[in-house]
């Protein structure tokens, strides 16, 4: 199957409400194109709704079939969650849960997970100090572009399930 | 927590200036182990030595203890 990317348009309603829709396109244009395509297309969707088109955010698809050791643990569960909430330098939380906590990670007698254990540690130190990748260093931040600077904590906890940020 | 930067850097000298998180765990007594992020974030302060996260063609992600300013 190919792989997309998706513009996804965020709208508003006279209540404050909001909902998304999302549209599939080819991987194969740049930014600026991709840009165009959505700026455009927004005027189409403005056209055909009463309320207000807020926001289009660009999905880039990963083709991620070359991860290896990436299966489906037998009891996994996406409502137990990894929950860590990371911090700015200038101390804005920054939170991010993601689903299927492997058991093995967590302390006994508590609901913290192990920070010392290897692919916690990866994960964290990911978070707080980036991946070199080829030309440079790929730094997580907050919704501002301020670079996370430290963990605030790490433990597991229980959601309903759904789409996770 | 000055223990366990010592150790660290003895430790990744040892083997050659880079190292698993596992072989950093191991080599640091039970009882220092919960300032191994505090010495880790001090060593990288100093430009010492840092646990880093890079993109592998091979082998993906590599989490390693590495020697830093050489």
């Amino acid at each position: 199957m190919a792989l997309t990317n998706e513009i996804t348009y965020t709208l508003e309603d006279d209540s404050g409400d909001s909902a998304t829709t999302g549209v599939n396109v080819p991987t194969a244009f740049s930014l600026a194109q991709f840009t165009e395509f959505a700026r455009a297309m927004a005027g189409f969707i403005d056209d055909i709704v009463s309320g207000l088109v807020a926001r289009a955010e660009l999905t880039v698809n990963i083709d991620l079939s070359a991860l290896t050791g990436n299966t489906v643990g037998a009891g996994s569960d996406v409502q137990e969650i990894n929950s860590y909430q990371f911090t700015t330098a200038a101390g804005r939380p920054v939170s991010v849960n993601v689903p299927g906590t492997d058991e093995t990670d967590v302390s006994a007698g508590s609901d913290e997970l192990n920070q010392l254990d290897t692919q916690q540690a990866a994960f964290v130190n990911a978070m707080v100090n980036g991946i070199a990748v080829t030309g440079g260093t790929i730094q997580p931040s907050d919704i501002d572009s301020e670079d996370i600077t430290a963990i605030v904590y790490a433990r597991e906890s229980a959601r309903a399930s759904g789409k996770r940020r | 927590m000055e223990q366990a930067a010592t150790i660290i850097q003895q430790t990744l000298a040892a083997n050659g200036g880079v190292m698993s998180w596992d072989t950093m765990i191991n080599a640091i007594p039970q009882e220092l182990r919960r300032y191994v992020w505090e010495a880790l974030n001090h060593l990288r302060a100093q430009n010492i030595a840092a646990a880093q996260n890079r993109y592998d063609p091979e082998l993906g992600g590599v989490f390693e203890i590495v020697t830093l300013g050489q």
